[in-house]
């Protein structure tokens, strides 16, 4: 259409190039020229756009998840199966119940009235599932480091014991299963052996100094429950001492604070270390370990002359808190408790002695019923070691246990060297079968009939909650066959309970409801009761102190790690200690004046020096309430075989390995360690502590330790955050119903009506905070429950931990006295939640029933939630974490999503339970009942600290508890109304105004 | 400072056009266009750098850019194919770089919907000569600003979920109460209305390339001409569409950047949660524009040699409007600190109070001595004269900028409400790197601008040349 104008029609344009000027006669002239017009245009940007458009359009691959139609026999499809057994992550027993869904174990839970636990679980319990799937347990025996098979093995270990009968050692852990101990004795009997059973968390000397005042070897039950005051000389009885979940529910029934009926036990902690149970106690006096023999003797002679008897052992100087600690527990003479987790058993004399003089026996420490989870004797482990040095050994029988790393101390490797044949009994390589000639793989708990027997008494059954995964056998089985007698384990231990436990008729009937309740009383138990042997009781020899320069190291048990064996659990190294908050590591705890004497900050590494010990070099933690005298190091680390996690959390640009290939999580502490004439002492050696530069750092998941804000950032009115709030006990009991400090709370007006009606149910939680302690069992509860992925330690130090149930610590007080309060801090399922008005895409909405809910494949990952949730409790799938060991994925939780990477996670208070719950009771034709849904972190709670229910339903323990004069919410102020609430810390402290609150 | 000798009088032939510079009556006006240009040279001095090759200065400049670009191409697709863990952010600070670089290059477009818009508005002439880039600049840098709220997804991939169409979910919609969506609003609009303004405003140039080109080039201009014919009545409509599209522009220099402030203001974190905002980063926003554009003319003028035309009096009245904008975001600073003290809410005073002395004081420190300090110089006329120091002081501002989103963003998220959570931050090499590709790209479109758009209105420079033409004519 290129119509030519007339030139005289050209004129200057404002372009400066000559242009067509349309007179008045051409306006209609159309404008189309060179073929391309407006619509020509149009045209071709609507093609444009539409093509674009089209490419872009390609479905996304579709991937059918198809759920079991039928079920195997006895467990329909989907739907849990639960089983009782016996948790098997040490040797306190604790009953738990195994959710098997189609066929699999995914889920363990506390047992219900259960004499141990008592219903709670701890976080080894908890992390048990994932040991049961680990890939790398021993599928086959090992013969002479060669993968072979049972009838190998078999033959090789007979000919073997044949051989050196008279001269065969068997060597375990504890073992309280009867079952299992009869066939030691057979063992023992048919190659003329002797057993030896140690711990390697060691209370041989508790067990010695009553052989030598009571005449009877034994751990006795302590009842805490029945105390009014403990005093405890460093035993970490709420964390790693003994049978934690059992003491901690027992000490629970001492402390209830509730108004109606108060509890009130006290509780002092004399400590050098800073213990998780010494940060909960209420009051709290550092104690030297060379110094433990002379305050107890003090103590004694205190109390001695209360008692009309007085005595004379101590010979130092005397401390200001001793007559005060006397004075206490004498006023609760029968409801008194000393106990101490020192290893010499002339100190543990002194306790007797102690808990004599307060009419203890019989009441708070029980010899008639006493403890079986330690039964290990280290004179009789002292004289193996001997022996086996000395070449009398002829074959080594090691089951359970790991002597060659728990007894470095001792020598175990050079002394193991002199034996000529080892068989291990174990459930995957460690230091001790790198040195036997031959292995028996191990059965897990979960896949093994067993017994355990861990009070006198008290009888607890293990039975498989799935066939065995990968081989293997129990102890038990491994014995018998050893001793040529091939029958099936599960008739072994059956036949043992028929002709030994529950004798007589009515055994099938017994032994039934005894697998099915998962424990039983022993029948027709009688014991006297032992007397108290005066004579007995001596001054302890005085420890001197280390000479100036030097340290006490003292080697403690981790919440997570106890003595090692749980060194090849994921979810134990990514679990924050209760004290330092810190992960995938261990450490050497200074005090900071010792850190500020070395000029080490934490992170520095440092080298401990002792005198016999290669030297060991690790990052240094500062450790508020620490002695300044000692350096604590963690035992069970730097285990072998730990580098596999060298690649556990997601691999990018700058991501860098957990473990140093070829490493270990964390050093060994275990040369620290003395066995000698005492026992195995974990606090024996004195040590340097230099720093030798360079820097390792910590992956802790807290940052500031404290309520109180940096001192040069403080506004005047605000030196202090009110997260948590703690009432001295005399304020409480006072005014039980106002003595919680109120802080800024809001003003009860709102502007608009409430956001969400919740007509029905409206789910809720209460957690106690003068119950909780720390333990951390919630967290691995909860990281079970809801498939929580493991990121390393990388993403750690980035802050990039995904628990959604975390403990906040938070320091108080200075020296000696320093505690600390636990905060278990999870989605407060705010009613106004600041999180949902902030999706872009509605990805987080409110529930009928009062949830903050994540929608996880609505989520589009822009974080605003995160950032705007006053909490901090919402975690991001920064990367898709590895899932790549399908053996370890059979552990997952099927009806929990696995979330994928870009999307936000967070507690969801457990809804798939609480869906289970309502349906469940709806099966049943019944209306919910209070108590038909139990969240994964309260089921496991050694303490019940967490309550959780529908605040809706006003006779729920919820409600109840809500309505609590010591129920406060966190951050109230902002008015976001949250659906969990906190009970105050109550502490037995100097009473007044704020004095207790963190606020002081 | 403008050349003020008279031109000689329309000296004949009808095309050549001479003016003189200085207005015949009223107060004497620098000139906005040096030397004595006829209409002719100024096409052929705007059209030059289209119809010649690129100068090796420009070469230099485009492979630095490019290859800015490229790099940040190849962090946001590693961080695409591996996930955000790739950012140094952590549980407690969602947003630091990604957000930080939204906000920054949003303010940075403020400058130029402001030239192009209100002063046009207010018939402000000087405009004419650095509306095009300003508004060209406006456009690149919501480009540059578009990209992070779509690479800040977990999940970009579903970008397309936070408009709101019909769909087969239910059917499900956005969250029309989320900040977030009011972004997606607000940008979307901004830069639709920017792109229409800055082509409309592009066409008689456009026509013009077109009307001395051949071949290809001639068929790709007519096409991109719309048909322009110059005629009185296309003049008459591109007037009036232009002046509805600035009428309807000038509204969002305040609502975008008053949306966006919304991301912080709605939130509940203290340093945050402001009423200040939305004036505060406007002002914020003009500051740091009028900086960039300050940037970018002074680079334009020498590389493609547009001295003449971007003049130190161009130069001059953008110093003003950085020292009073400046100034004002000065205000801004003491204010959010006076606020925090008389609220007596000590969470708020902590923020401040970590700010100045916490462990981003460097940031916050930087941030005052680039935003508060550095502008009080353009007070003396001797620095707003000297083109080194100007382009220095608009770096030093541009940088105060992307620190004071910085310090907004990452020091309230980083210590809020539970000492048990606070956490620090430091970027990674892919959140470095995708920072240096947003300014690749952004330099790149400029560049690219540069060669194959006239960067100056050469239409609306010469109706000021021909209406000073008549101003002087008048008897």
């Amino acid at each position: 259409m290129n119509e030519r104008l007339p030139p005289s029609e050209l004129v200057p344009t404002s372009s400066g190039a000559p242009s067509r000027k349309r007179g008045s006669a051409r306006l209609v002239l159309p404008v189309e020229r060179d073929g391309t017009s407006r619509r020509t245009f149009l045209k071709r940007a609507g093609y444009g756009v539409a093509a674009a458009t089209l490419a872009g359009c390609s479905r996304a691959p579709v991937r059918h998840v198809v759920p079991r139609l039928s079920g195997t026999e006895g467990a329909p499809a989907g739907k849990p199966v639960w089983i009782a057994t016996t948790c098997g992550g040490c040797a306190a027993g604790c009953g738990v119940l195994a959710k098997c869904v189609d066929g699999r174990p995914v889920k363990l839970e506390g047992l219900p009235g259960h004499p141990v636990s008592q219903g709670g679980l701890c976080a080894v319990g908890q992390a048990q599932v994932l040991s049961l799937y680990d890939s790398h347990r021993f599928g086959a025996p090992v013969v002479a480091g060669v993968k072979s098979d049972w009838a190998t093995l078999d033959a090789t270990v007979a000919s073997k014991l044949e051989s050196a009968r008279g001269r065969v050692r068997l060597l375990t852990g504890t073992i309280s299963g009867p079952s299992t101990r009869a066939w030691i004795a057979e063992f023992c009997s048919k190659f003329d052996a002797k057993h030896v059973e140690y711990d390697a968390l060691s209370a041989s000397a508790i067990a010695a100094a009553h052989s030598r005042t009571h005449e009877v070897r034994a751990v006795p039950g302590y009842r805490f429950d029945r105390a009014r005051v403990v005093a405890s000389f460093g035993a970490d009885f709420l964390g790693t001492w003994i049978s934690p979940v059992q003491f901690a529910a027992d000490w629970r029934k001492a402390r209830t604070f509730e108004a109606a009926r108060p509890a009130v036990a006290k509780h002092w902690q004399i400590e050098a270390r800073t213990s998780m149970t010494g940060l909960r106690a209420d009051r709290r006096e550092g104690l030297a370990p060379w110094e433990t023999g002379d305050a107890l003797a003090e103590l004694c002679d205190a109390l001695a002359t209360r008692r009309g008897t007085p005595s004379r052992l101590a010979t130092g100087s005397s401390r200001a808190w001793i007559a005060e600690l006397a004075g206490e527990l004498w006023e609760a003479r029968g409801a008194a408790l000393v106990v101490c987790d020192d290893a010499d058993p002339a100190v543990q004399i002194l306790v007797n002695q102690a808990n004599e003089h307060l009419a203890s026996y019989g009441a708070t420490v029980d010899l008639t019923a006493p403890c079986r989870a330690r039964l290990g004797d280290d004179a009789e482990l002292r004289t193996l070691l001997s022996d086996m040095a000395a070449g009398t050994v002829g074959a080594l029988v090691v089951v359970g246990c790991n002597p060659a790393y728990d007894l470095v101390a001792a020598n175990f490797g050079a002394a193991a060297a002199n034996v000529p044949f080892i068989v291990a009994v174990a459930p995957m390589a460690d230091e001790t079968t790198a040195a036997a000639h031959a292995v028996a793989p191990q059965l897990h708990a979960l896949e093994s009939w067993d017994d355990a027997e861990p009070t006198t008494g008290t009888l607890c059954l293990t039975q498989p909650a799935i066939a065995p995964l990968r081989g293997g056998r129990t102890a038990r089985e491994c014995l018998a066959r050893w001793c040529g007698d091939a029958r099936p384990d599960a008739e072994l231990l059956r036949d043992h309970w028929k002709t030994a436990i529950l004798v007589g008729p009515g055994f099938e009937p017994a032994f039934d409801r005894a697998l099915e309740t998962g424990w039983t009383n022993r029948w027709g138990v009688r014991t006297t009761k032992p007397r108290f042997v005066a004579a007995a009781v001596a001054a302890p020899l005085h420890r001197s102190e280390p000479e100036a320069g030097a340290l006490a190291v003292v080697v403690y048990p981790k919440v997570a790690m106890l003595d090692g064996s749980q060194a090849h659990n994921a979810w134990l190294h990514e679990l924050p200690d209760p004290v330092t908050k810190t992960t995938w590591d261990n450490y050497a705890c200074l005090s900071p004046a010792t850190a500020a004497r070395l000029g080490v900050t934490t992170g520095d590494v440092v080298r401990v020096t002792s005198a016999g010990v290669g030297p060991v070099e690790l990052p240094a933690h500062v450790q508020p309430g620490q002695h300044d005298g000692i350096v604590a190091i963690a035992q069970g680390y730097g285990r072998r075989g730990t580098d596999r996690f060298a690649f556990v959390g997601p691999q990018w640009l700058e991501s860098k390995p957990t473990v140093d290939v070829g490493g270990a999580v964390g050093k060994s502490a275990a040369a620290f360690q003395v066995l000698d004439e005492r026992g195995l002492v974990s606090s024996g050696r004195t040590a340097t502590v230099a720093p030798i530069g360079g820097r390792h750092p910590l992956a802790c998941t807290q940052d500031h330790h404290s309520l109180h804000v940096p001192e040069h950032l403080a506004p005047p009115d605000g030196k202090v955050r009110h997260a948590v709030r703690t009432v001295a006990l005399a304020d409480w009991r006072k005014d039980p119903a106002h003595a919680v400090p109120r802080h800024h709370e809001p003003a009860d007006v709102d502007l608009w009506p409430a956001d969400h009606e919740t007509k029905g149910h409206r789910w809720g939680m209460v957690i106690d905070l003068a119950q909780c302690n720390g333990c951390s069992a919630c967290v691995v509860a909860c990281q079970a429950e809801n498939n929580i992925p493991v990121v390393g330690k990388d993403e750690v130090l980035r802050h990039r931990e995904m628990q959604w149930l975390r403990i906040d610590r938070y320091y108080e007080g200075e020296g000696g006295s320093v505690s600390a309060s636990q905060q278990p801090m999870t989605c407060q399922h705010c009613a106004n939640a600041p999180c949902e008005t902030v999706c872009p895409v509605l990805a987080t909405v409110h529930s009928s029933e009062g949830l903050n809910q994540q929608v996880y494949n609505r989520c589009v990952g822009t974080r605003y939630c995160a950032n705007n949730c006053p909490y901090k409790v919402r975690r991001f799938n920064w990367f898709d974490y590895p899932r790549d060991d399908a053996f370890q994925n059979l552990g997952l939780n099927p009806i929990v999503t696995v979330r994928t990477r870009g999307v936000m996670e967070k507690c969801s208070l457990c809804v798939q339970r609480i869906q289970d719950g309502k349906a469940e009771a709806k099966r049943r034709g019944l209306p919910y009942a209070d108590g038909d849904v139990t969240t994964a972190c309260q089921q496991s709670c050694p303490v019940r600290a967490i309550t959780f229910g529908d605040l809706n339903d006003a006779k729920s323990e919820v409600s109840g508890r809500a309505a609590d004069g010591r129920a406060y919410q966190v951050l109230a102020e902002l008015n976001v109304k949250p659906g969990v609430s906190y009970l105050a810390d109550v502490r037995d402290r100097p009473a007044g105004g704020e004095a207790g609150d963190h606020g002081g | 400072m403008a050349g003020s000798h008279a031109a000689s009088a329309a000296s004949g032939a009808g095309l050549e056009v001479h003016i003189q510079a200085a207005p015949a009556h009223g107060p004497a006006e620098p000139a906005t266009i040096d030397g004595d240009k006829s209409l002719t040279e100024v096409t052929r001095d705007v059209f030059m750098p289209l119809e010649s090759g690129p100068t090796t200065l420009w070469k230099v400049a485009f492979a630095t850019s490019l290859s800015a670009l490229m790099l940040g191409f190849v962090a946001i697709g590693y961080q695409m194919a591996t996930g955000i863990g790739t950012w140094g952010l952590n549980r407690t600070v969602g947003w630091a770089f990604d957000i930080t670089n939204f906000v920054f290059w949003v303010g940075i477009g403020h400058a130029g919907t402001l030239i192009s818009a209100v002063l046009l508005l207010f018939r402000q002439k000087w405009r004419t000569s650095i509306n095009r880039s300003a508004e060209a600049m406006t456009l690149f840098a919501v480009a540059c600003a578009g990209i992070f709220p779509l690479i800040h997804m977990g999940r970009p991939w579903l970008a397309f979920w936070v408009f709101p169409y019909p769909n087969t979910r239910g059917s499900l919609w956005v969250n029309f109460r989320s900040p977030l969506l009011w972004d997606v609003f607000a940008i979307s609009t901004y830069f639709t209305i920017s792109a229409v303004f800055w082509y409309v405003g592009l066409i008689p140039d456009l026509a013009t390339v077109r009307d001395r080109a051949n071949g290809l080039r001639k068929r790709i201009f007519e096409f991109l001409a719309l048909g322009w014919n110059g005629s009185a009545r296309t003049w008459s409509r591109y007037e009036v569409a232009c002046t509805l599209l600035a009428a309807l522009a000038t509204p969002l220099v305040v609502s975008v950047h008053s949306v966006v402030s919304t991301d912080f203001a709605t939130a509940v974190i203290p340093g945050w949660h402001a009423t200040l905002f939305p004036p505060y980063f406007v002002i914020g926003a003009v500051f740091s524009g009028f900086s960039m554009v300050l940037t970018l003319m002074i680079i334009a003028r020498k590389v493609m040699r547009f001295e003449q035309y971007i003049t130190p009096r161009h130069i001059g009245a953008m110093c003003k409007v950085v020292v009073f904008t400046g100034s004002i975001v000065s205000l801004a600073y003491l204010t959010e600190v006076f606020n925090a003290w008389y609220s007596a809410n000590p969470d708020e005073q902590f923020v401040f109070l970590n700010r100045a002395l916490g462990p981003f004081a460097w940031a916050y420190w930087t941030m005052v001595a680039c935003n508060v300090v550095s502008p009080q110089l353009l007070w003396f006329k001797k620095v707003r004269s000297s083109l080194p120091a100007v382009f220095v002081l608009s770096l030093v501002i541009n940088v105060g900028m992307w620190f004071e989103r910085f310090v907004i963003i990452v020091t309230s998220l980083s210590r809020d409400y539970l000492p048990s959570s606070w956490s620090g931050y430091t970027p990674t090499l892919v959140e470095i790197a995708t920072l240096i590709g947003s300014f690749g790209l952004f330099f790149t479109l400029f560049l690219l601008f540069c060669r194959f758009v006239p960067m100056i209105a050469a239409s609306e420079v010469k109706g000021v040349l021909v209406r000073r033409e008549a101003d002087r004519r008048l008897p």
